[in-house]
């Protein structure tokens, strides 16, 4: 039984590597799972580099004696939106805050545009940090500070541009995200989804290449959600923004991603792709969905059928 | 027979065991005191990276790193005149009036000027305000950067390529700096003056001046002030800044991170208040005032 597995699995890579490499793109990153779900072969190396704007390879991370993430590989593409699901404690926090630059992991590596995020000189990492726009799970605004410094202060404290040009900028995102009743407020003083709404525009004030985001409709209202992931996907469609972000497995707004994929017990599934368009046929088989995505409206593209699927060009882009 | 042995141990066991706390009591002084001294050097590298954090960060984020400054020097010197000048005023009551009650016993009226700006300036002064501030800003600074840790902000600022060091420690170290400086050159200005106004006001050392005190200052009592004021206002704000950006990440733990800060700030300002102390017996020699 295990060596069928292994044989098609053998078979997939192959038909993988025999396609172009915009094609390949389409079957992603594939080797996700060093567990029970790695069943496919990770592009060439030279490709990968062109496609991804972030690898995490082989990472583990230890949370005293508990393996809270194990051998987890995936690769976010350039213009992509991955969403990670998973159940509470299942490791998304911990993936995220690895993403992002915050925590380093136990063993394994990070690399943002083909450079290692966590073994760097230092100058180098602040760099990179700054192209990877952090919202975290609470959304954390710095407290003696108003709505409107809160968002200008990584502007202020890395660009050397004028005060005027941080005004127009700040202006900019806090019409977009609809915060202008609330630019000179204290963060004390602002519901909970003006300062979720203030993260995410802080997190874009750099105009980051990278979006890491964890748990970012938590404190949202639905309709809220959606005007946030609207937002989001426009600047994704213009400036081709790559988006990660992890969000509990029954959240309605997991389909608001390219790709998902599902942490269980620190193990990353393969993440597939999401059509949005199209309902999740009855029998369509999900191994890196989660049960409880049952209801949601998505159906995942597994590799067999994206060879089907090769001409489509833009989605094996992951732009939408 | 066995009542006597008992009787005859007894003293001896009752010794062994004296001696076993007293060594157990000596090896957890021994253990505190190491434990201190881990923290001391902790401390100085802290305030060592600190200082030198602007050479690697050059000029981002200056005019945000000096408006932390001015907000610093607002809220420990600016708002704290008030307090420092009152509690000037009846430290140097107290000594001006003391010393001259003394003083006119033994007619050594001509010790009394160096007397006082040796007990203000080198001694007193920094000490006091030292106090005051630890008590004052000190427990302010570790609670709003244990606050701030537990509220997740240091790891946005972090997520933000914003260096800690330099955005939250380096301008609370020169705010407190220069808030310490002007605090004790206050304090020591009003002790005086204001010492010799009570005195003169009681009716006591009627014959001098407060000038005669004024035109006696030397270099020397100007530069063991400042370097003991200045010393003090980076380990206050080093110590404080210690606790409060590792405090761990939960509210449980800011009040206890503050008790922990402002004793050891306590014990490290005491600490350098008598090296400087003893450095500048060294280097001045011991001051002939009678």
């Amino acid at each position: 039984m295990e060596t069928e597995k292994n044989q098609s699995g053998t078979e997939k890579a192959h038909g993988i590597e025999s396609r172009s490499p915009l094609a390949a793109n389409a079957a992603g990153p594939p080797q996700i799972d060093a567990g029970v779900m790695a069943d496919a072969v990770e592009p060439a190396k030279s490709d990968r580099r062109s496609i991804e704007i972030m690898r995490l390879e082989n990472i583990k991370l230890f949370r005293g004696d508990r393996l809270a993430l194990d051998d987890v590989s995936v690769g976010i593409r350039k213009g992509e939106i991955l969403a990670i699901t998973g159940e509470e404690r299942s490791g998304k926090s911990d993936f995220i805050n690895i993403a992002a630059g915050l925590l380093e992991p136990s063993s394994g590596t990070v690399t943002f545009e083909d450079r290692d995020l966590y073994n760097c000189p230092y100058s180098v990492g602040q760099s990179m940090r700054t192209q990877i726009g952090f919202v975290p799970q609470e959304p954390t605004l710095i407290t003696n500070q108003n709505i409107y410094m809160n968002i200008a202060l990584p502007l202020r404290y890395h660009s050397r541009e004028s005060e005027e040009h941080i005004d127009e900028k700040v202006m900019e995102l806090v019409c977009m995200f609809g915060l202008e009743n609330y630019l000179f407020s204290m963060p004390g003083e602002t519901p909970i989804d003006v300062r979720s709404k203030a993260c995410i525009a802080r997190a874009l004030s750099m105009d980051p290449a990278m979006l890491v985001i964890d748990e970012p409709f938590k404190s949202l209202s639905e309709n809220q959600v959606d005007f946030v992931c609207d937002v989001i996907r426009r600047l994704q469609e213009k400036t081709g923004l790559s988006v990660l972000y992890a969000a509990l497995s029954d959240r309605r707004h997991i389909n608001f991603a390219h790709r998902i994929g599902t942490l269980r017990y620190g193990r990353l599934g393969k993440p597939g792709h999401t059509n949005m368009s199209r309902a999740k046929p009855a029998g369509a088989e999900d191994a890196a969905i989660h049960p409880h995505h049952s209801g949601v409206k998505l159906k995942v593209i597994t590799s067999d059928e994206e060879e089907g699927e090769a001409g489509n060009e833009k989605k094996s882009e992951g732009v939408s | 027979m066995a009542e006597a042995t008992t009787e005859t141990l007894k003293p001896g066991l009752s010794i062994f065991a004296q001696l076993a706390r007293f060594w157990g009591w000596v090896g957890g002084l021994g253990k505190k005191l190491i434990s201190f001294l881990m923290l001391t050097v902790r401390v100085m590298e802290f305030v060592y990276i600190s200082l030198r954090s602007p050479l690697s960060e050059r000029t981002k984020g200056k005019k945000l790193v000096l408006k932390i400054i001015q907000h610093q020097v607002l809220f420990t010197a600016v708002h704290a005149f008030s307090l420092i000048g009152i509690m000037g005023l009846m430290f140097g009551s107290i000594i001006v009036v003391g010393t001259l009650q003394v003083l006119e016993q033994y007619i050594a009226f001509d010790k009394l000027a160096t007397l006082i700006r040796y007990v203000t300036m080198r001694e007193l002064g920094p000490l006091v305000v030292s106090l005051i501030v630890v008590a004052r800003s000190g427990t302010a600074v570790v609670t709003e950067l244990g606050t701030m840790r537990a509220n997740r902000e240091t790891n946005v600022l972090e997520a933000m390529a914003i260096n800690l060091n330099y955005f939250v420690v380096f301008p609370r170290l020169i705010g407190m700096m220069i808030s310490m400086v002007c605090l004790v050159a206050y304090f020591e200005f009003i002790a005086m003056t204001g010492g010799f106004a009570i005195a003169k006001f009681i009716g006591v050392g009627e014959a001098f001046s407060v000038f005669d005190i004024i035109t006696s200052v030397s270099v020397a009592d100007i530069t063991v002030s400042f370097f003991k004021s200045a010393v003090a206002g980076v380990i206050i704000s080093g110590v404080c800044c210690y606790f409060g950006i590792n405090a761990p990440p939960d509210f449980r733990f800011v009040p206890i991170q503050a008790t922990i800060g402002v004793v050891n700030a306590l014990l490290l300002v005491v600490l350098a208040n008598l090296s400087i102390t003893g450095l500048q017996i060294l280097v001045f020699g011991i001051p002939k005032i009678i």
